[in-house]
């Protein structure tokens, strides 16, 4: 398709402005706001963008066009050529939006649809192709091929389509459709479908299901889970139910059982129960009867037995009396016993005091006083002859004759000695020796006191001493000390005897008691006072028991009065009991016999009350299974175990079908990649090398090698066989790796039904060198492809020549 | 004396899985019972007997029952007498179906629901009826126990057996859970005749004089594994005790399964006239086709389906096992040599295993190729 004339009548501020253009390169030279912008987009607008547009599609694609004089219409004419002949494309948008297509025939298409559907025939490539690489706006160009690739990805399928259509266009089918139809059903079948555990995916079953994206397997799947689930279900219902039955059917059984128990002992428990009470009844009344036959017998023995009290109960009062006499003078008698026995002790020891006085009159009348007088006379004494007798003296006289003398020594009398001559007498003394011969007196004392001194006071204590013991009649000390004694011996008896008397006599006087003594008179004679007491309290006690036993006896009487009135009546009611007795006893007797084996009524009626708790407990039991029952069988499916059964069947086999066709499509889809990665191992093959000799030609042959990622390249081939990606090329040629991309591409989108290229400056980054060799690759690719290229630059369009409009 | 023997009419079954044409099986089975009871008044049948399995569950919707109950009391013989079978049986607690069946039923209505003799002397028949009716789904143990001891009356004529359960070497209760029966248990109770529901095939299959066990099978087919027409038993008496029998139609729907394979232009035709026949509009087909067929041939099929689905009653059509014969001249002729679609078809043309994959393949590329 060759663009051969396009008319602007009015369009974004131009109005009647028309272009001739020619097959090959055309430049269009224009300054800036000479607007080529305006042209660019009324060719894009033309060819893709509808005539009739809603408000807001009006609004976003063409109200920017529309005449800023006023008018509310904008109109394109567009002609071009191919191989069938010239067409004609006017397209207006606004107030009068309008389409038509005029075919080289003659003929018109003016339905948008397929006034579309032509052009993209005509056009080689979709809208998306020429928005992404055949008419790149400005600074499109330099766009990195990863923002192409994220960009424009349908154009990359587009591409890679168009690439592998060497292999396909002879059957015109589009591998990538396939494939996503491939997809699609794979989907279909496997969403969720975990083909290696032949399970859904993550475990999740029926009881967790999934709820979205569930392909055909997993759906047949869960149909059958669920029809399992069901079954289960149902069987075990079906179980429980067919268990409780046996329960009930079993419950029913001994219930009935109970019940016939019941059934056939009801009357003889009745009669136990009845017999129960008679004989409680014939108990009694036989107690009752006991006791009257008790009252017959005993109310005449009481009155008997009253009488004798009565009797003996006087005698014992006589008795007691005369008893109670004595006891009174028993008592008086021992009492004034005890005042006479201590009269007599008085007595006694008054006596005592008596003759012990008697006894001191008897004794020496000594003072202490006087024996200490007498003893301190002996000691004056004793002390002077010690005086003498403590000097030593001695005189050796020997006699020339014979001679007598008197010899005193000390105080000691003088002794008579005789001495023959010759005889020689040693004598010795303490202080003093006398000697007196009838012709001499000889005295030789010791010391220094005289003698005579001491003498006179040794013969005044002797003359006292001897005065005293002269009054006293004693002979010495010890006969004083011994009288003394004696003395105080006698006193002190009397003074005991005093005081016994006194203690014995108490608060009385001896006088006094004389006299209550002599008052008592003589003492009565009574039995011993303990022996009267012991009598007194016995007949008491006999009184005591005889009168408690009159007062029951006679309460007795008044009680068998109270309630029979008298003793004919006693006997009428006592007949009437034994009457009561005999009926109940008739009564007991003609109840139905208690069963056989059976030990007494209370064990029967325990039995059947217990069977009787036993058939309550079924029945409650029984109500209780059948509540159970009712809502298992309001539970049980409405389908039957074997209708189930049935389904589940054929839910196996639907899954089995749905997994055999799964098969298919993962089988088709399985051998297409293998096929598909087979055929893009060469299908870019001449991507790269139009790529390799246009990136030869722009970079003087620095790179030659382009290292391709599919459609797309990842970078040059350094020589040293390094790959440099577009971010680590220099600026200028990563613009004539874009270059060369897009001419590449361009070249393989309209290989196969014309279209044309539209740049927008392709040289205004370059530097000249780069220029003139990118000026050079254009000018090649417009020999076989209409290139159209925008410039505000007259040198650019100097180099590039072709076909120059100016605006 | 005569007697019309079915059972296992099932009742209240619900053909869930046969949603397109589910009421109407549900409602043959109940034209059926009233066929049945209008051919026991037609035959002047004294007894109509119900071999178990009336109803196809004890939880039958209660006016299933009612109705059922009506057609039983339009019976202008002596008497129907009814045995609960192991679908419909009798609780130990008197429940559904049973009371509601006894509250709309008349007089003439018996249910054999207790084990013992139903003499039927009162109803002018010199004969009596020994039941072994179900009290649950599943047993071991079959009801016949209390028959054996039971003392026979010397006046009664005839004494009839009903019973309900499986029988050793005809039907298949592997597991033996539903009330298994042997020839030799019951020919010991001495009985004269026993009258059998539960096994879904008519028993003997040709009967002769001295034949005593019946099986009477659903009158009603119920389902694609059950492979006849629906039967019952008409059975005659004599005063000498000769019984006649005569196996009655009595099914309306007939449920076919039929798996062809398919190679030839004949054997479609064969497919057409088995089953575009008048009498095929009361069938039910599960068809499962196989073969590989030639593309003309296989493009018959789409309108072989729709003839047969519109003539049957109802249609189970399976064809994932046959497939349009892809051969390798076909791709040639179709495909450019080297190219996706000829390099795919031709690797899956390899394996048979692979056919189902090749044509699904083959007219994916087809449509896409339009």
């Amino acid at each position: 398709m060759i663009i051969t004339r396009i008319k602007l009548d009015p369009f974004g501020g131009k109005t009647g402005t028309e272009l001739n253009f020619r097959p090959g390169l055309n430049v269009i030279l224009g300054p800036n706001e000479a607007g080529k912008s305006t042209v660019f987009s009324a060719v894009f607008a033309a060819l893709f963008v509808p005539a009739k547009l809603g408000k807001r599609d009006l609004e976003k694609q063409i109200s920017r066009f529309l005449p800023l004089g006023g008018g509310d219409t904008i109109r394109v004419e567009l002609d071009f050529s191919s191989d069938e002949g010239d067409y004609r494309l006017e397209k207006s948008w606004g107030g009068t939006a309008g389409a038509e297509l005029a075919l080289p025939d003659g003929t018109v298409i003016t339905e948008e649809g397929a006034l579309a559907g032509r052009l993209s025939s005509l056009l080689g490539a979709g809208e998306g192709t020429y928005r992404s690489v055949l008419m790149t706006p400005q600074s499109g160009l330099g766009m990195t091929l990863p923002a192409l690739r994220e960009k424009y990805p349908a154009t990359i399928r587009e591409l890679d389509d168009i690439l592998r259509s060497a292999l396909l266009e002879t059957d015109g089918i589009s591998l990538d459709l396939f494939r996503e139809k491939i997809e699609q059903e794979y989907s279909d079948y496997f969403d969720h479908w975990d083909r290696k555990e032949d399970y859904p995916e993550q475990g999740k079953g029926i009881e967790h299901p999934w709820l979205k994206l569930i392909g055909a397997i997993l759906r047949a799947f869960y149909q059958r889970e669920t029809l399992r689930k069901l079954l289960k279900d149902a069987r075990r219902l079906e179980a429980e139910l067919e268990e409780i039955n046996r329960r009930i059917a079993g419950k029913k059984e001994k219930l009935e059982e109970a019940r016939d128990y019941l059934s056939l002992n009801r009357q003889a428990v009745e009669d136990a129960r009845e017999r129960r009470v008679l004989a409680g009844e014939l108990s009694g009344q036989q107690l009752l009867l006991k006791n009257l036959e008790d009252v017959n017998r005993n109310w005449p023995v009481v009155e008997n037995r009253l009488a004798e009290l009565k009797k003996k109960l006087a005698e014992l009062r006589d008795r007691q009396e005369r008893v109670a006499g004595e006891r009174s003078k028993a008592e008086a008698n021992e009492k004034n016993r005890a005042l006479r026995e201590k009269h007599s002790r008085v007595k006694e020891k008054n006596q005592l005091l008596e003759q012990s006085r008697i006894d001191l009159a008897k004794c020496r009348v000594i003072t202490r006083e006087a024996v200490r007088k007498i003893r301190g006379a002996e000691t004056e004494i004793a002390r002077l002859e010690a005086g003498l007798a403590a000097g030593q003296i001695s005189l050796k006289l020997t006699a020339k004759k014979a001679a007598r003398i008197k010899v005193q020594k000390d105080l000691a009398g003088a002794q008579e000695e005789e001495l023959a001559a010759g005889q020689t007498l040693e004598l010795a003394a303490g202080s003093r020796i006398g000697i007196e011969h009838p012709e001499l007196s000889i005295e030789a004392i010791a010391g220094k006191r005289s003698f005579a001194e001491i003498s006179e006071e040794y013969e005044r204590a002797k003359k006292t001493h001897a005065e005293i013991l002269a009054e006293l009649g004693l002979a010495g000390l010890s006969a004083a000390e011994s009288a003394l004694r004696l003395r105080e011996e006698a006193e002190g008896k009397v003074g005991a005897a005093q005081e016994n008397l006194d203690r014995e006599l108490g608060e009385y006087s001896y006088r006094e008691l004389e006299e209550q003594v002599s008052a008592l008179g003589p003492a009565g004679r009574t039995r011993p006072l303990p022996e009267v007491i012991a009598e007194d309290e016995k007949i008491k006690g006999e009184i005591r028991a005889g009168r408690e036993e009159e007062e029951r006896g006679e309460k007795r009487l008044s009680g068998y009065a109270a309630e029979y009135t008298d003793q004919r009546s006693l006997l009428l009611a006592t007949a009437a009991a034994a009457g009561k007795m005999k009926e109940l006893e008739d009564m007991i007797g003609s109840l139905t016999p208690l069963p056989e084996g059976v030990g007494d009524g209370a064990a029967l009626i325990a039995a059947y009350q217990k069977r009787e708790e036993v058939g309550r407990g079924l029945v409650q039991e029984l109500n209780d299974l059948k509540i159970e029952a009712a809502g298992l069988t309001a539970r049980l499916p409405e389908e039957t175990e074997e209708d189930l059964e049935k389904r589940l069947q054929e839910a196996e086999e639907g899954l089995e079908e749905v997994k055999r066709a799964a098969a298919a499509i993962a089988r088709i889809r399985e051998v297409t990649e293998t096929l598909v990665a087979e055929l893009d191992r060469d299908t870019f093959d001449e991507l790269k090398t139009d790529l390799e000799e246009m990136i030869g030609k722009l970079t003087g042959r620095r790179y030659r090698e382009v290292a391709m990622g599919k459609s797309l390249p990842r970078g040059l081939v350094r020589e040293d066989g390094q790959i440099l990606t577009p971010d680590r090329l220099s600026v200028g040629t990563r613009d004539e790796l874009a270059l060369a991309v897009r001419l590449a591409m361009a070249k393989r989108f309209l290989k196969t039904g014309g279209g044309f290229l539209l740049l927008d400056d392709p040289l205004v980054d370059l530097d000249p060198q780069r220029q003139k060799a990118a000026a050079g690759l254009l000018k090649d690719f417009a020999a076989e492809t209409q290139l159209l290229i925008f410039t505000c630059h007259p040198r650019h369009a100097e180099i590039l020549g072709g076909n120059r409009i100016e605006l | 004396m005569k007697i019309l023997h079915t059972a296992d009419l099932h009742l209240g079954m619900k053909f869930a899985g046969y949603p397109e044409v589910q009421q109407e099986l549900c409602e043959a089975r109940f034209a059926t019972l009233e066929r049945l009871v209008e051919t026991a008044n037609a035959e002047s049948c004294d007894l109509f007997i119900i071999a178990g399995d009336l109803f196809d569950r004890v939880g039958v919707a209660k006016r299933d029952i009612i109705r059922t109950a009506g057609i039983l009391n339009r019976f202008e013989g002596k008497l129907v007498l009814v045995l609960p079978g192991n679908h419909d049986y009798l609780s130990p607690e008197p429940g559904e179906p049973w009371t509601t069946f006894r509250e709309n039923s008349g007089d003439r209505v018996i249910l054999l629901a207790e084990k013992r003799v139903y003499p039927l002397a009162h109803y002018n028949l010199a004969a009596a009826v020994y039941p072994a009716p179900c009290d649950a789904k599943h047993s071991s143990v079959n009801s016949l126990g209390w028959i054996g001891g039971t003392p026979r009356e010397e006046k009664i004529a005839f004494q009839i057996g009903v019973a309900h359960g499986s029988l050793e070497g005809l039907s298949p209760d592997f597991d033996r859970q539903f009330y298994p029966m042997t020839r030799e248990e019951l020919l010991e109770c001495g009985l004269d005749l026993w009258l059998l529901g539960h096994t879904h095939l008519p028993f003997p299959g040709k009967p002769g004089p001295r034949d005593r066990i019946f099986y009477s099978a659903t009158p009603e087919p119920d389902g694609f594994d059950c492979r006849h027409g629906g039967h019952a038993w008409l059975i005659e008496i004599g005063e000498d005790k000769i019984i006649s029998p005569a196996l009655l139609s009595t099914g309306r729907y007939r449920f076919l399964h039929d798996r062809r394979e398919l190679r030839t232009a004949g054997d479609l035709d064969r497919l057409e006239n088995d089953y575009l026949l008048p009498a095929a509009r009361e069938q039910l087909l599960k068809l499962k086709l196989t073969g590989r067929l030639a593309r003309e041939e296989y493009e018959r099929l789409p309108r072989i389906r729709e003839q047969l689905r519109q003539n049957l009653f109802y249609l189970q059509w399976d064809a994932t096992e046959i497939t349009e014969e892809i051969t390798p001249a076909m791709i040639e002729r179709e495909f450019t040599a080297g190219s996706f679609p000829h390099r795919l078809l031709t690797e899956l043309a390899r394996e048979k295993a692979d056919f189902e994959a090749l044509q699904k393949a083959y007219h994916l590329l087809t449509e896409l190729k339009q």
